[in-house]
């Protein structure tokens, strides 16, 4: 039997493959642009040289700024990825069960993103770092940054990071379940359908599975969330000790994306086959 | 370990057709199998079944005596398309793949077959052509050490030398108790190396006959395919 730790790391290996390609563009991108930037500012390449040193800021600038788009972009290839990985027979040949494979493939998927995202945070600190020891005017203006910046390192303030980072990184693990979910029940409908499938048909259905989570999810939010829910984080004394109400918001995401995950095993182990 | 396959009562529907019904299949040790049947007559959907990958069916199915399908899984070696691989994959790549997944995968056995294959590991899959690509695979599938192999069409991209080659070592490459099922458009080449034939038609197994006795019929088994064929238009 293939064991869940060298599945998952496999799933890892071959998601985390493009990762370093997509941060070299990303960095030479920005290199590019910043280049470019000065060059046109200057209009000399004699008076570009004389005022290298501005690169390293401004490339830090451009790195950040695409970040942004890269980000997104890594997100939507890390989807299809994983979406081909549950389609392909190669994968699914493995011997361990659709519950682990799912789980896996999921979870790998939520690791390789934030690894690039970790990837992102240190090259953008190896340029702020160079930055700061390189360009003077760079340096004096960071540290006049710092002495007008009164830091508030309050608890709340930590918590809200906290949860607001928690918030966006549910957000997209939903965002993945949810195409996931796509793709798994329309395949099962068409399986029952009495017509063989067919593009146009996938795409009826896509738009009318929208239509039902989204019914589904306004029904779901008024009973559960506002009923449910939030008698029970009463009752558990959970709510939120500062005026905040992201805490309250992180464990509905949660909850919902622990059903969406069952409901999606669910649906793999039983219906989805490989191609 | 019990049978290395137990069908009883498969029935598998898409798209409100039957495509298999009522099968039923037992496949001792030690054998080499041939499944025969027109194109559409199910004998992909039935290994695709057997294997764990098509869902959704009734009746059981056990390889070694497991249901399960992880269990059946580990237990059985599938010709697989490689599909799940860019093009730009070295041959080197997917024998780590195999490697790190299968515990039964044997390099030095790998190795033997890859020489025998002449395929280079250095090669990626976009410089392969679709012969050398099923050498690989089946290569691939041999490599491992199970108790059921299936190999659904493996030689229609290889030359006529080469795969009589192959055909003829097929033997070599399983161990003593393990079964082969091998669908196969080339009769003719298999026949050799069969113990028994089973035919599918009609969305269920109608025919399972050992050559031994298809032989001392004095047929030979692609007189046997085509004369079983014969009959069924005559009625």
């Amino acid at each position: 039997m293939t064991s869940f730790k060298s599945l998952f790391g496999r799933f890892f290996v071959e998601k985390a493959k493009n990762v370093y390609s997509f941060l070299i563009i990303q960095t030479v991108g920005a290199l590019a642009f910043s280049v470019f930037g000065l060059l046109i500012g200057t209009g000399k390449i004699s008076e570009f040289l004389n005022s290298y040193t501005e690169l390293l800021p401004d490339w830090l600038m451009g790195f950040c700024l695409l970040g942004v788009f890269f980000v997104i972009f890594f997100f939507i290839y890390i989807i299809v990825k994983n979406e081909k990985i549950n389609h392909s027979q190669t994968w699914r040949l493995t011997a361990i069960s659709d519950e682990k494979f799912y789980i896996a493939n999921s979870l790998s998927t939520f690791a390789t993103f934030v690894y690039f995202i970790i990837l992102n945070i240190i090259v953008a600190g190896i340029l702020l770092i160079a930055s700061f020891f390189m360009d003077k005017a760079f340096r004096s203006s960071c540290e006049r940054m710092f002495k007008q910046f009164r830091p508030n390192f309050e608890l709340n303030t930590i918590r809200f990071i906290f949860d607001i980072t928690l918030l966006i990184l549910l957000c997209c693990f939903f965002i993945s379940l949810l195409i996931s979910f796509l793709n798994f029940s329309s395949k099962a409908i068409m399986d029952y359908l009495p017509i063989a499938s067919s593009g146009l048909i996938v795409k009826i259905l896509h738009i009318f599975i929208v239509i039902i989570i989204a019914w589904f999810f306004t029904k779901v939010e008024k009973i559960f969330v506002d009923q449910v829910l939030g008698s029970l984080l009463n009752f558990l004394n959970l709510n939120p000790a500062y005026n905040n109400s992201l805490p309250y918001v992180n464990v509905i995401v949660v909850v919902v994306n622990l059903i969406v995950f069952v409901i999606n095993i669910f649906l793999f182990k039983h219906f989805f086959e490989a191609k | 370990m019990g049978n290395p396959l137990e069908i009883t009562d498969l029935v598998y529907k898409k798209n409100q057709k039957k495509i298999i019904t009522d099968l039923n299949l037992t496949l001792k040790p030690g054998k080499i199998v041939a499944l025969l049947g027109e194109n559409g007559a199910g004998k992909t959907t039935l290994m695709r079944i057997i294997s764990g990958v098509a869902k959704n069916y009734r009746g059981t199915v056990k390889v070694a005596s497991f249901a399960k399908e992880a269990d059946r899984k580990a237990h059985l070696s599938f010709t697989d398309g490689l599909t799940g691989f860019a093009n730009s994959t070295k041959i080197n790549d997917i024998v780590k793949f195999y490697q790190i997944l299968y515990h039964d995968f044997s390099l030095k056995q790998f190795e033997q077959l890859r020489k025998f294959m002449n395929l280079d590991s250095d090669m990626r899959l976009s410089e392969m052509s679709k012969g050398m690509k099923e050498k690989l695979v089946i290569a691939l599938t041999f490599s491992r050490k199970t108790d059921l192999y299936l190999l659904d069409e493996p030689f229609s991209g290889i030359d006529a030398m080469a795969r009589k080659k192959i055909i003829k070592s097929i033997i070599l490459w399983k161990q003593e108790k393990s079964t082969i099922l091998v669908s196969d458009h080339f009769v003719n080449e298999i026949a050799a190396v069969l113990d028994e034939v089973v035919i599918i038609k009609n969305k269920t197994v109608c025919m399972h006959k050992s050559t031994e006795a298809i032989r001392a019929d004095n047929q030979s088994v692609e007189e046997f395919y085509e004369s079983f064929y014969q009959r069924e238009e005559d009625e």
